[in-house]
């Protein structure tokens, strides 16, 4: 049985997406040293005293913070799971439109914003490595808070499993794969 | 208040830095530059002859650094016309580990973090401490200094991810600090350098690279003295005045 490795399934968002895998056929696993399919990177972690806007006091341990849960563990999960990847070796990672450098309109949550454009540059980075060795990636913005996690999870589910194509490629090649994008629960793309 | 215009450059002991603050009092600022490396004397002679140029300790990763830097410009300027925002750390010994996914080299934390801290998170501390003393300049402009593997989308690179992560995650603070300040009337500079020559402590250039920091400052300059017809628009411009995508 093919397995996905989840980071963590503390979310109603992540609960639910493992649910949909389990349905489907899959088995669920958050231990490293097992054959995955699928890594999924379910971390939205902002870290107390990470809520601050310019001008009241942001805070460098917080940021950190929310810059390690984010960012440097999930690498580091999946650095770990890097040699047991099978299959379609699918990488997912979550992000919001909060992140995208062309859109945001936060003004609170510096460390965990900037942690998450960190990760579209180095997935974005890490895709270049890795494609030619048959790695696939996925980035993906739930909608947490204005979605309903049951529903995000339907729409992740089909985002990370389908494969992309090009549309009238009658061989099937992957090449769309090479092009990482950042794609929301209602299916828009949104930019970097 | 004083007419005289005020700047903060940090990372000024060399390079971008340096140049940008010889620069700036060439064009008549008054320059705190923030020295970090103690092995560089550029500065000191630079103040010999430029008086209007202080020299202030500062490693940006230490917000005890930032704020003393915030306590002595407001006693001794008071205000603060123009940030510019441009320590980083760029490589390390090749022999470091997390430059490369690839399941063998492992994670190095604290490298990872100082990363972060320097190029990227610098920012908003820099700006929420110095933020008194921004709002009783009258420029009110605030330069970052980022580069082209900041932009995802023209990422060619397939490994050294720890320099243009940090450097993503700074154009996103910096589109943060842009949300809370336009609307009071700062204008931003995000700015791409080119791939400079390295300067060493003698003031000489090395070899390879191709853009020396002198030309690359006149043009920083050049974005940072001259108003823009549309400042709502948050753009990294690159060292020739080319926009380039995030």
């Amino acid at each position: 049985m093919n397995k996905v490795f989840f980071t963590s399934l503390q979310s109603d968002f992540a609960k639910a997406l493992a649910e949909i895998f389990k349905e489907n056929g899959f088995e669920i696993t958050e231990e490293t040293g097992v054959n995955i399919e699928y890594f999924i990177d379910t971390t939205d972690y902002t870290a107390p005293g990470d809520d601050k806007a310019i001008g009241e006091g942001i805070s460098a341990e917080a940021g950190l913070q929310s810059y390690i849960k984010n960012v440097c563990e999930p690498l580091d999960l999946l650095d770990r799971c890097f040699y047991y990847m099978v299959g379609k070796k699918r990488i997912c990672f979550l992000s919001s439109k909060a992140s995208s450098i062309s859109l945001s309109e936060e003004t609170r949550g510096f460390g965990h914003n900037m942690a998450k454009a960190a990760l579209h540059n180095i997935l974005t980075i890490t895709k270049n490595g890795l494609i030619e060795r048959g790695f696939t990636f996925r980035l993906f913005d739930p909608l947490t808070g204005e979605y309903p996690p049951e529903l995000a999870a339907k729409s992740a589910y089909v985002y990370f499993t389908r494969d992309r194509y090009f549309d009238n490629d009658a061989d099937k090649t992957r090449e769309d794969e090479r092009n990482l994008l950042l794609r929301d629960a209602k299916g828009r793309e949104i930019p970097w | 208040m004083s007419t005289e215009r005020i700047a903060l450059v940090t990372g000024a002991d060399r390079g971008l830095g340096f140049a940008i603050a010889k620069r700036l009092l060439q064009e008549g600022f008054r320059v705190f530059a923030g020295k970090f490396n103690s092995s560089y004397t550029l500065l000191e002679d630079l103040q010999k002859e430029y008086p209007a140029l202080s020299i202030l300790e500062l490693d940006v990763q230490n917000p005890e650094h930032i704020k003393a830097v915030a306590a002595e410009l407001e006693r001794t300027a008071g205000k603060l016309d123009l940030l510019v925002s441009n320590a980083a750390i760029m490589g390390v010994p090749s022999e470091r580990p997390t430059d490369v996914i690839d399941g063998n080299r492992g994670f190095d934390a604290e490298l990872m973090n100082q990363f972060f801290m320097t190029n990227s998170y610098a920012a908003p501390l820099l700006v929420d401490a110095l933020l008194p003393l921004l709002r009783k300049g009258e420029m009110k402009r605030l330069f970052f200094t980022s580069s082209e593997i900041s932009s995802v989308r023209l990422m060619r690179r397939t490994g050294s991810f720890r320099y243009g992560m940090t450097k993503t995650a700074l154009n996103l603070g910096v589109r943060m600090i842009y949300n809370t300040l336009r609307p009071e009337g700062f204008t931003f500079r995000l700015y791409q350098p080119g791939w400079m020559k390295r300067q060493m402590p003698d003031g000489s250039l090395a070899k390879g690279a191709i853009v020396d920091p002198a030309d690359s400052a006149k043009e920083a300059v050049r974005q940072i003295l001259e108003d823009r017809m549309d400042e709502d628009r948050l753009v990294l411009t690159d060292y020739l005045g080319r926009e380039l995508s995030f």
